[in-house]
C-alpha cells in the first residue's frame, strides 16, 4: 500500500513535471497557416514576378503576439510580405533556444532563399547554418558576427532611449526611475546607457534602479522587479527587453506607475500608464535587407537602425497630456539635433568593470 | 520464450504482467498506436487532415538526410538520460532528476572542454567526454547516498536537485563562465580539441549519437549480463529477498544512481561538446523529463529505449513540419506525447497494483 502511494506521488510529480517542461507554445490560429500565402497574384505581379516565389522563412523564440520583441521581428515579416512582390513567407515561433538550429536547418534544407533569425542569444545557430548553406541568404536580428551570406542588424536603441530618458527625468517626482531589463546584453545596454544618459542631462538629481532579470521570457520576475521598484520609491519605469516586458508593464498599470515600453510600440499593453515607448525598428530594418537582397545588393554586413530609419520614440497616444509641451519641445529639438548629427549620443555596449 | 522479439524489447519472461496478459513490447505498441489514434481524431477536430498530418511528419522526421540527422540528435539525449533512468528504476529508484544530472555533466563537460588547454583531441576529447559522465555521477551519487544511509525519498531529492544545477548553470553563463567578447549571455566556445566529430556532413549529426547507441548495449549487457546487474534487478523485483540473499542493497543503490546519473551526465556532455560546443542556459530543454516517459514507454529494456527515445523525437521534430503541411497547431503533438506518457504511466500502475 505503502509503496502504491509512493508510485502514485512518483507519477504525478511525473506529470506535473513534463507540463512544466513542455515549450510554452503559442497555438497558430487555424485561421492563420504558418505558411501565409501571398496575396492572390494580380495579372500585373503574376506578369512580374520572375517563375519561382522567393522563400522567406523566421525563427523566433517567443510568441509572434507577445506584443513586444518577437511580434516586432513577426510584423518585420509581414512587412516583407506586403512591400514585396512573389515573395512566400513562412515562420516558427516558441522555438526553444536549444532548438534554434534545427529550425534554421530545417528551412536551409527545404531551400528557403532568405532565412531570419530573431533571437540575441543563438549567436552559434545562425553562423554555423549559414556556414553550411552558403548559397543562402541569413539575417541575424541583433548579434556580433557577419558572415559573406549572414547580415546582423545591430539596433541603434540607444538613441530612442536617450529621448525616453529626458521625458522619464522630466516627469519624475520622487527623483527615482526604474529601469527594469532582460539580460545584459550589448543592445539592451546600449538602451540602459542612453537612457539613463537622457535622465541624467534634464535632472541630475534623479537616481536610477537598474534590474536585470536575467530572463528575456520571464514575465512574472518582470512583474515582481517592477514591484520591487515602486515600492523603492520609483514614480517612473523603463521596461527594456522582449517578453518579460509584459510582466514590467502589468505591473505598472496596478501601481498606477508611469511606464516606458521598449522594442516596439507598447501602449496598448497597458494604455493608461505607457507614455511612450523605445522602437527599436526592427520591422524597417528587415524589410531593408530583404530589399537590398532582392536588388542584388546583399552583402553580409552590420545593418545599423537609427533614428528615424525606423528606431524612434512611439507615439504618445492618449497620454500626451501627461507630457508637459516644454519636455514634448524638448525630445523634438534633441531628436532633430539626432538626426541632424549635431548631437552624438555614444554607444555603451558594455557594463565598465 | 517463444517470442524472440518479444524477448529482446520487452520485460523479462518472467515479468508478472507478462503473464497475465499481453507482452510488455505488444503493449508498448498498442499504446502509441492508440495515442496516434486520438491524435488523428485531435488533428480532424482542428479541420486537417490526420493523414496529411502524420505523413509529414514521417517525411520531415526520416524522408531526408538533414531530417534523419536531426531526428537522431533530438534522440541523443533522450536516449542517453533514458538508459540512465532505465537503470535507477529497475533498481526502483525513482529518480525524476535526469534533468539535473544532465545539466550537471554538461557543465563539468564544458569546464574541461574550455578551461583544459594544449592536450590533443585524442586526449581532450575523451576526457570532455568522463568528465561530463563525473558530473553526472556526482549529481546521482548524493541522492543515491541519502536514500541508502538515511531512507530520504529520492522523488523529493532528486527533483529538488535539479533546481540547484540548472540555476547553477545559468548563473554561470550570466557571471563566472560568460563570454565577455560577445556580451551574450553564453560561455566562450569549447577548444576545437574537445568538440565531438560531425559524422555527416553538413548536418548536426555528431559522434555523440554513435556513442549513445553504444551505450545502449552497454546497459543491455550490465543489466543481463553482470553480477551488478543482476544485483539492481534483485534489489529492484524484491528488496527484502535480495538483502537476505545478501545483496549489499544500500551499496547497489548508491552504485545505480552514479551509474544512472553518468549517463545523464553523458548526455549533457554529449549536447555541449556535440551540439552547443559552449555551455548555453536552459540547454536542455526538459530532456531528463522526457526521458522519463522515454524509459517507461521502452519497457525499462535497453532496445526499447533506442525505439522510444526515436519516436518522442520524431514527434517533437514532426510537430513543426505537422504544422507547416496541415495547419495542425503545435500543442496537438503535445497532447500526444501527453497522451503516451498517461497510457505508459497507467500501465505501469496497473502493473504494481
Amino acid at each position: 500500500m505503502k509503496q502504491n502511494i509512493r508510485l502514485l506521488i512518483g507519477v504525478l510529480v511525473l506529470a506535473l513535471a513534463l507540463l512544466g517542461c513542455q515549450p510554452a507554445a503559442t497555438p497558430t490560429p487555424t485561421a492563420e497557416p504558418t505558411v501565409a500565402p501571398t496575396a492572390e497574384p494580380t495579372q500585373e505581379t503574376a506578369a512580374m514576378g520572375e517563375g519561382e516565389p522567393v522563400q522567406v522563412a523566421l525563427v523566433l523564440d517567443g510568441a509572434i503576439d507577445d506584443q513586444g520583441w518577437n511580434q516586432a521581428g513577426y510584423e518585420g515579416l509581414m512587412a516583407i510580405q506586403e512591400q514585396f512582390e512573389n515573395v512566400e513567407v513562412a515562420y516558427s515561433e516558441s522555438v526553444a533556444i536549444a532548438d534554434m538550429e534545427r529550425a534554421l536547418r530545417d528551412y536551409a534544407s527545404q531551400g528557403y532563399d532568405f532565412i531570419i533569425l530573431h533571437s540575441s542569444i543563438a549567436k552559434d545557430a545562425a553562423i554555423n547554418t549559414a556556414t553550411d548553406y552558403p548559397d543562402i541568404m541569413f539575417l541575424w536580428t541583433d548579434g556580433d558576427t557577419t558572415l559573406d551570406n549572414l547580415a546582423v542588424i545591430r539596433p541603434m536603441s540607444h538613441e530612442a532611449s536617450y529621448l525616453a530618458g529626458l521625458i522619464a527625468g522630466s516627469l519624475t517626482k520622487s527623483n527615482i526611475i526604474g529601469m527594469v531589463g532582460g539580460i545584459d546584453i550589448p543592445s539592451t545596454h546600449r538602451s540602459y546607457a542612453g537612457f539613463a544618459q537622457g535622465v541624467a542631462e534634464v535632472n541630475p538629481d534623479a537616481q536610477v534602479l537598474v534590474n536585470w532579470i536575467g530572463s528575456f521570457l520571464d514575465v512574472s520576475a518582470g512583474n515582481e522587479a517592477a514591484r520591487s521598484q515602486v515600492e523603492a520609491g520609483a514614480d517612473v519605469i523603463f521596461g527594456n527587453g522582449d517578453g518579460q516586458n509584459i510582466g514590467v508593464l502589468t505591473a505598472c498599470a496596478e501601481t498606477e506607475t508611469l511606464a516606458i515600453g521598449a522594442v516596439r510600440d507598447q501602449f496598448e499593453v497597458a494604455p493608461a500608464v505607457v507614455l511612450t515607448s523605445v522602437e527599436w525598428g526592427f520591422s524597417a530594418g528587415i524589410a531593408r535587407v530583404f530589399g537590398d537582397y532582392l536588388a542584388g545588393d546583399f552583402t553580409g554586413q552590420f545593418y545599423e537602425i537609427s533614428l528615424a530609419e525606423g528606431a524612434d520614440l512611439a507615439p504618445y497616444h492618449d497620454n500626451a497630456d501627461k507630457i508637459p509641451q516644454e519636455v514634448q519641445d524638448l525630445v523634438d529639438q534633441k531628436r532633430q539635433e539626432i538626426i541632424d548629427g549635431t548631437l552624438v549620443i555614444p554607444v555603451v555596449d558594455f557594463a565598465e568593470e | 520464450m517463444a517470442n524472440p522479439i518479444g524477448r529482446w524489447l520487452g520485460r523479462d519472461s518472467g515479468d508478472v504482467a507478462e503473464r497475465q496478459g499481453m507482452p510488455g513490447w505488444l503493449s508498448t505498441v498498442a499504446i502509441v498506436l492508440l495515442a496516434l489514434a486520438i491524435g488523428a481524431l485531435l488533428i480532424l477536430a482542428t479541420g486537417a487532415d490526420p493523414v496529411v498530418a502524420y505523413q509529414a511528419l514521417v517525411v520531415s522526421a526520416f524522408g531526408s538526410v538533414n531530417g534523419f540527422a536531426e531526428t537522431m540528435v533530438k534522440a541523443c539525449p533522450l536516449l542517453l538520460a533514458g538508459l540512465g533512468v532505465t537503470i535507477a528504476y529497475r533498481a526502483k529508484f525513482w529518480n525524476i532528476g535526469a534533468e539535473g544530472q544532465i545539466y550537471a555533466g554538461g557543465i563539468v563537460a564544458a569546464a574541461v572542454g574550455i578551461y583544459v588547454t594544449g592536450l590533443p583531441a585524442i586526449i581532450h576529447l575523451p576526457l570532455t567526454v568522463l568528465a561530463g559522465a563525473l558530473g553526472g555521477a556526482l549529481w546521482g551519487f548524493f541522492p543515491g547516498y541519502l536514500k541508502a544511509r538515511l531512507k530520504v525519498n529520492e522523488v523529493i531529492t532528486t527533483l529538488m536537485f535539479n533546481y540547484i544545477v540548472i540555476l547553477l548553470t545559468s548563473y554561470l553563463v550570466h557571471g563566472p563562465m560568460r563570454d565577455r567578447a560577445s556580451g551574450i549571455t553564453i560561455s566562450p566556445q569549447l577548444q576545437l580539441s574537445a568538440w565531438l566529430p560531425t559524422v555527416i556532413a553538413r548536418t548536426r549529426f555528431h559522434a555523440g549519437i554513435l556513442l549513445a547507441l553504444l551505450m545502449a548495449v552497454v546497459v543491455f549487457w550490465l543489466l543481463h549480463k553482470t553480477v551488478l546487474g543482476f544485483q539492481i534487478r534483485a534489489v529492484g523485483e524484491n528488496e527484502r529477498a535480495a538483502r537476505v540473499a545478501g545483496i549489499n542493497v544500500s551499496r547497489t543503490i548508491v552504485w545505480t544512481m552514479v551509474l544512472s546519473g553518468a549517463l545523464a551526465g553523458l548526455a549533457g556532455a554529449a549536447e555541449v561538446a556535440g551540439l552547443q560546443h559552449r555551455l548555453v542556459d536552459e540547454f536542455s530543454p526538459g530532456y531528463g523529463f522526457l526521458a522519463i516517459a522515454v524509459a517507461l514507454l521502452g519497457n525499462l529494456e535497453p532496445l526499447g529505449v533506442v525505439l522510444a527515445s526515436i519516436l518522442f523525437a520524431a514527434l517533437l521534430n514532426g510537430a513543426d513540419a505537422m504544422q507547416r503541411a496541415a495547419a495542425v497547431p503545435v500543442p496537438v503533438i503535445f497532447v500526444i506525447e501527453g497522451l503516451v506518457v498517461v497510457f505508459v504511466a497507467a500501465r505501469f500502475l496497473k502493473r504494481r497494483a
